[in-house]
């Protein structure tokens, strides 16, 4: 007798938040060893006292004991039409995902379509905005297929611009990819034939975090961005404004210490991608390579960056940097920075800043 | 709730005084969740052990029953009795199945019937979500197991649901009919953790009997003869749908109240048919096993099969219905044993041939399919696809998806290789079976015993009411009385096209016979394509009848034919003829505009539909405005190309249109496959392997025949390796003849017909070839031992001496006991006359 009913009636609680229902999920199975048929033949008593679940929680579980027969019927469904349904604990859950969003915001549920070995490859998700400029899109499409040849997972949210170039660049060689859903999975149909050919070839695996049955909205279609993230190895962005989506995911992974790459912008893009990089995403060129240490702009941020606080000898600025190169030679290139001044302090030569005014963030805080 | 407080309940509600130990302990159970599976005899009140607790839980009770009739007759009684209760299935309207969803959504019904293919629709899946539920219930659970008598592929997602269902919620499966090797599959696929409740069988009030029979002739016989003497009205089934018409004609001939049901009917015809025999309209019904199962009519006095069933569980099923009542019914085999070759060829012709399974593998390869699109894109017909999708479904090689209201089936990533061992276990298995039924049939034991002991029960021991306990040996033998009479039956037995629908004024048609029987199908065959001239005058004859038979001494204003594809003047000719002897004008009007592929080539109603749409118009089209039109054919397979000629004809404003056509097919469906009853016996046979014939020597054969008729090489036809491809891979169709190595579409197009009629007659065609002097048939020594002139040839001088007599005014049976002829040969002949030398 399979429990994905329990597991749906769980997942779905409404108003509970990821980390609530993950560690009721803990306690049931992990801590006391029970079953979830177990676990829902306690009385009210017993959940409130065992588990330690007020009035309100307890109220929402009885009421979701009884959709339990509801549930049979939706999974059934599910199960016969082919949708696999990954629980948190089951070793086809992405472990990318998992170790991403830890316990706070891990779906309990995946819902997919396709090839579920996906989960659990090297993976990198591209992101960028819906009206990104042409550059951002040769830049995507010249990534993607670059990582598809390296048999990498390229990540998508099936957005307009740089999700869905990233999706056909990657198809387009034959490659793999995860696309992240913004709505229910069981209203995906459109996709279902757009992408059936790749679906049953093994290339391609549809999943979604919502309920099934649920239509696509623009709350889910942000919501969805975490996972995306979160199914990522890496993330790479070709694109990002001041705000929207990309921007507010690819902050929240610099917080939570993820590795962001981001393409070096042209002079004249108008775009946050330099904001970002200055913020400590790693600048890439059109091909994804991270910028050297040589290249001028991103030395000079280095610089800034590091001068930012207190004025550094060049010996110093070379520790701090890990930089391969001779002391001399770094004191004649910091020199030759037209935002530095430099001055002798116990006659030893240290830089600082002309401009005084304290840049945002520290790369390697 | 305990036993005195529920009876107390029992008598409010159901007005009935006591439970039976098994329906408490069953009521008890499912009251405490758990899982039950029921098995008791029909009659022993099943039913009861879910609507009783139904009524006293608080949500809803889902009952999942593939009978709409039980259906029906559930909610009547329901009803009656102020439980408030519902059932949605296909006959309904969608806006009723809506409301009653809504209904159900707002906890307004307490129970509620459903059909388990519902459990394949969006809608009943996205209303069953908002529905507070108490209780499941399969009912005629049997239908779970591929070992019961009557598996259903959409039980199977009835299963999946139970085994998903939370472990404490109460699943009642019920069945009258489950041996113990079906109980257990059902068991094991519910998931284990099931109770199993079973009673006896035995049926008290039966009589059980087997007639030996020597004929079809001898079964119509005695029917007619039983059912005069017989109280009460009952059922007869068939073994074929076109049976059902057959026998229910043949007593209506000889003045005995019956009506023909069977799966191929209308909902509303069907309908009819069942409060007609609630209603005691006829004294019998003759029906496939499509009737019966969950028809609760509690006084049907007899069941007789004209033939045998596949299996003594499906004998058990189908004689479950009578005697309800508990009062004497009598349950007649009529047994020939010769009855097994159709049964055993709907076992082994139960599955299509594996490159059929490969085709449809292939296509949805490419793209997902519905099941039209799958029929378009395979060339197969839909029961084919029907089954192979549901295999392929099983072996999860493809899978049926929701996008958005409507189904398509797709293929699966990683799926298996097909696995056809299964099939075949399957087959051998019910292989066995059939040769139990066989066993029954000649057992010298109780039969009862034997029903009841197949079925698990062996505390019968003797009934002391069947044919063997009171020693009553019945053998039926036919009477040339009988005989004459079934012969004057079959020569007035026609046929009725069906064709009549709501946006066309073409009208119900008629054709002279089937196109398998008697010689009808080989003599249009040698004329279409074996240039044999026209089609004879006995066809002519024979299509007059039909006419007079169905349109009587209506006039036509118009008498149009199809135009041809490959038969050339044939049908022109002929409908010419029908039109100066019938005196109605006739008109060459009918013009096709656009190409057409012959309709044979294609093997479903979506493509001969399609290759035929818009193709037909006619050239005057004021000269038919207000006309009526008779449209003469010789083939009427499908009927699509009539029914687009109606649909041309109605546009152009002629007020209606008849069809009348030598020959029907019997059509795609394998349930239509038969054999004629009364006329020499010839079943479809496509036991290729088992027949061991070496088809590559024929093919050759006829090789180096056709080399010889067109002057070429026998290389230039085929080559050896060619004709070995055929012989292995025994094409059935077009579409398989042009998957065969070494056969091009020239090839395929010239030679095609020849190949497949070589291929699906192997056997006749052999016996055609090697049996130099052919014996007379032994029903023509029959009657020449009567006759003594019978089929020997007309003189000139006979001719003119019937003719006068006849016009003298001797009747029929004197002017068969002048010339020592049958009836129906002078019958024959001055029909022949008539058109010889006119009024």
């Amino acid at each position: 007798m399979s429990d994905y009913p329990y597991w749906m009636a769980l997942a779905h609680l409404p108003n509970w938040l990821t980390e609530k229902i993950n560690s009721l999920i803990v306690e049931i199975i992990q801590n006391r060893r029970i079953s979830f048929v177990e676990f829902f033949e306690l009385n009210k008593n017993e959940w409130q006292n065992e588990f330690q679940l007020n009035e309100k929680e307890v109220e929402d579980l009885q009421n979701t004991k009884l959709e339990l027969p509801n549930y049979s019927f939706l999974a059934e469904s599910l199960l016969e039409q082919g949708f696999s349904i990954i629980t948190i604990n089951s070793e086809e859950y992405s472990k990318t995902l998992k170790q991403n969003l830890k316990m706070k915001y891990s779906p309990p549920l995946l819902y997919t379509k396709g090839n579920i070995k996906l989960l659990n490859e090297s993976s990198v998700a591209i992101v960028g905005s819906r009206k990104a400029s042409d550059i951002a899109l040769e830049f995507t499409k010249t990534i993607a297929k670059n990582f598809a040849k390296n048999y990498q997972i390229v990540v998508s949210g099936f957005a307009k611009g740089v999700d869905k170039t990233a999706l056909d660049a990657t198809l387009e060689v034959h490659g793999h990819s995860i696309i992240v859903l913004p709505q229910g999975i069981m209203t995906f149909t459109s996709g279902f034939k757009k992408y059936y050919a790749q679906i049953i070839e093994g290339d391609v695996l549809l999943l979604s975090t919502y309920h099934p049955n649920v239509p696509w909205s623009v709350g889910l279609a942000m919501g969805r961005n975490i996972y995306i993230y979160g199914l990522a190895d890496k993330i790479y962005v070709a694109e990002t404004d001041l705000k929207g989506g990309t921007w507010t995911g690819v902050m929240d992974g610099l917080k939570k210490d993820r590795t962001i790459y981001v393409r070096e912008p042209e002079s004249d893009e108008k775009n946050a991608n330099y904001l970002l990089i200055e913020k400590g995403a790693i600048p890439v060129d059109m091909d994804g390579k991270p910028i050297q240490v040589e290249d001028k702009k991103y030395f000079e941020l280095q610089i800034k960056n590091i001068l930012s606080s207190k004025p550094l000898t060049a010996k110093q600025i070379k520790d701090c940097l890990h930089l391969d190169i001779d002391t001399l030679k770094l004191s004649q290139l910091i020199s030759s920075m037209d935002f530095i001044v430099s001055e002798k302090i116990k006659k030893v030569k240290s830089f600082r800043l002309k401009n005084k005014k304290k840049l945002q963030g520290n790369l390697f805080e | 709730m305990n036993r005195n407080q529920a009876k107390q309940t029992l008598r409010n509600i159901f007005n009935l005084n006591h439970f039976y130990e098994d329906q408490w302990e069953t009521i008890e159970r499912i009251s405490n969740g758990e899982r039950i599976l029921l098995i008791e005899k029909t009659g022993f009140g099943k039913s009861l052990c879910y609507q009783f607790p139904a009524t006293q839980f608080h949500g809803l009770t889902v009952v999942f029953s593939p009978l709409i009739a039980l259906m029906r007759n559930q909610i009547k009684y329901l009803k009656s009795i102020g439980i408030s209760s519902e059932c949605v299935n296909s006959e309904q309207e969608p806006e009723e199945n809506s409301e009653i969803f809504e209904k159900a959504k707002q906890s307004k019904i307490k129970i509620l019937y459903i059909a388990p293919e519902r459990q394949e629709n969006q809608e009943w899946l996205e209303a069953v979500r908002k529905m507070k539920l108490s209780m499941v219930v399969v009912d005629e659970a049997h239908c779970i197991s591929v070992w019961g008598h009557d598996f259903r592929p959409a039980f199977r997602r009835i299963i999946s649901l139970v085994k998903l269902l939370p472990s404490n919620f109460p699943v009642l499966a019920t069945t009258a009919t489950a041996t113990e090797r079906v109980a257990n599959d059902i068991i094991a696929q519910m998931g284990g953790n099931v109770k199993l409740i079973r009673g006896n069988l035995l049926r008290e009030n039966f009589y059980l009997s087997v007639v030996r029979v020597d004929s079809e002739e001898g079964k119509m016989a005695w029917l007619a003869e039983f059912l005069k003497n017989q109280n009460g009205n009952g059922l007869i089934y068939t073994g074929t749908r076109v049976n059902t018409d057959l026998f229910a004609s043949w007593l209506q001939f000889v003045g005995i109240d019956a009506a023909n049901y069977n799966a191929g009917l209308d909902a509303d015809s069907r309908k009819e048919i069942e409060d007609g025999l609630l209603s005691n309209r006829w004294k019998c019904i003759v029906s496939t096993n499509a009737l019966g199962m969950g028809f609760d009519k509690p006084d049907i006095r007899f069941i007789i099969h004209t033939q045998i069933p596949q299996s003594p569980i499906h004998y058990y099923q189908e004689i479950g219905r009578a005697g309800r009542d508990s009062l004497p019914t009598k349950i007649v085999l009529l047994y020939n044993p010769v009855d097994r070759e159709l049964p055993e060829h709907f076992i082994n012709n139960s599955r299509p041939s594996i490159n059929k399974y490969q085709r449809v593998i292939n296509a949805l390869k490419q793209e997902p399919l519905s099941i039209h699109n799958l029929m378009r894109k395979t060339n197969l017909t839909q029961i084919q696809v029907r089954v192979i999708k549901t295999d392929l479904i099983d072996q999860r090689i493809i899978r049926e998806v929701m996008y958005g209201k409507s189904k398509k089936y797709e293929y699966q990533f990683r799926a298996p290789q097909l696995d056809t061992r299964p099939f075949e276990i399957l087959r051998q298995f019910k292989i066995a079976e059939l040769k139990q039924v066989i066993e029954y049939a000649e057992a010298a034991t109780c039969r009862m015993d034997f029903l009841c002991k197949y079925l698990g029960d062996n505390s019968v021991g003797r009934c002391g009411k069947c044919d063997n306990d009171l020693q009553i040996i019945n053998k039926f033998t036919l009477t040339d009385n009988w005989k004459n009479k079934i012969k004057e039956f079959i020569e007035c037995y026609f046929l009725e096209l069906k064709v009549e629908s709501r946006n066309s004024n073409i009208v119900n048609g008629v054709a002279s016979g089937y196109y398998g029987f008697s010689n009808i199908g080989s003599v249009i065959h040698r004329c279409k394509y074996e240039n044999g001239g026209d089609f004879p005058n006995h066809l002519l004859i024979q299509t007059l009848r039909a006419f007079r038979h169905k349109f009587g001494k209506e006039k036509f204003d118009l008498v149009v034919y199809v135009p041809p594809t490959e038969s050339g003047d044939l049908v022109k000719n002929f409908a010419e003829k029908i039109a100066k002897i019938l005196g109605f004008p006739f008109s060459n009007g009918l013009k096709k505009i656009s190409k057409t592929e012959p309709q044979k080539v294609f093997e479903n109603y979506i493509l001969k539909r399609e290759n035929v749409k818009g193709a037909f118009t006619f050239e005057n089209s004021a000269e038919i405005i207000g006309k009526s039109i008779l449209f003469v054919d010789d083939i009427f397979d499908s009927g699509t190309t009539i029914k687009e000629i109606g649909k041309m004809f109605t546009y152009l404003g002629t007020a209606k249109i008849a069809p009348l056509v030598i020959a029907k097919t019997i059509g795609g469906s394998w349930d239509d496959i038969t054999k004629p009853a009364g006329l020499t016996k010839r079943i479809v046979n496509t036991k290729k392997d088992n027949l061991k014939i070496d088809l590559y020597k024929i093919l050759r054969r006829w090789r180096v025949r056709k080399a010889k008729e067109l002057s070429i090489p026998a290389y230039c036809i085929l080559s050896n390796a060619a004709l070995k491809n055929i012989a292995e891979m025994k094409p059935e169709n077009f579409m398989d003849l042009l998957e065969i190595h070494g056969l091009g579409k020239i090839t395929v197009k010239k030679y095609g017909e020849d190949i497949l009629r070589l291929v699906n007659k192997g056997f006749e065609t052999k016996s055609e070839e090697t049996t130099k002097k052919p014996k007379i048939p032994s029903y023509i020594e029959e009657n020449r031992k009567i006759y003594p002139n019978a089929y020997k040839p007309w003189t000139e001088e006979d001719n003119k001496k019937l003719w006068q007599l006849y016009n003298r005014g001797m009747k029929v049976e004197h002017l068969s006991h002048f010339f020592k002829r049958t009836k129906g040969a002078i019958s024959l002949r001055i029909n022949k006359l008539y058109i010889k030398y006119g009024k």
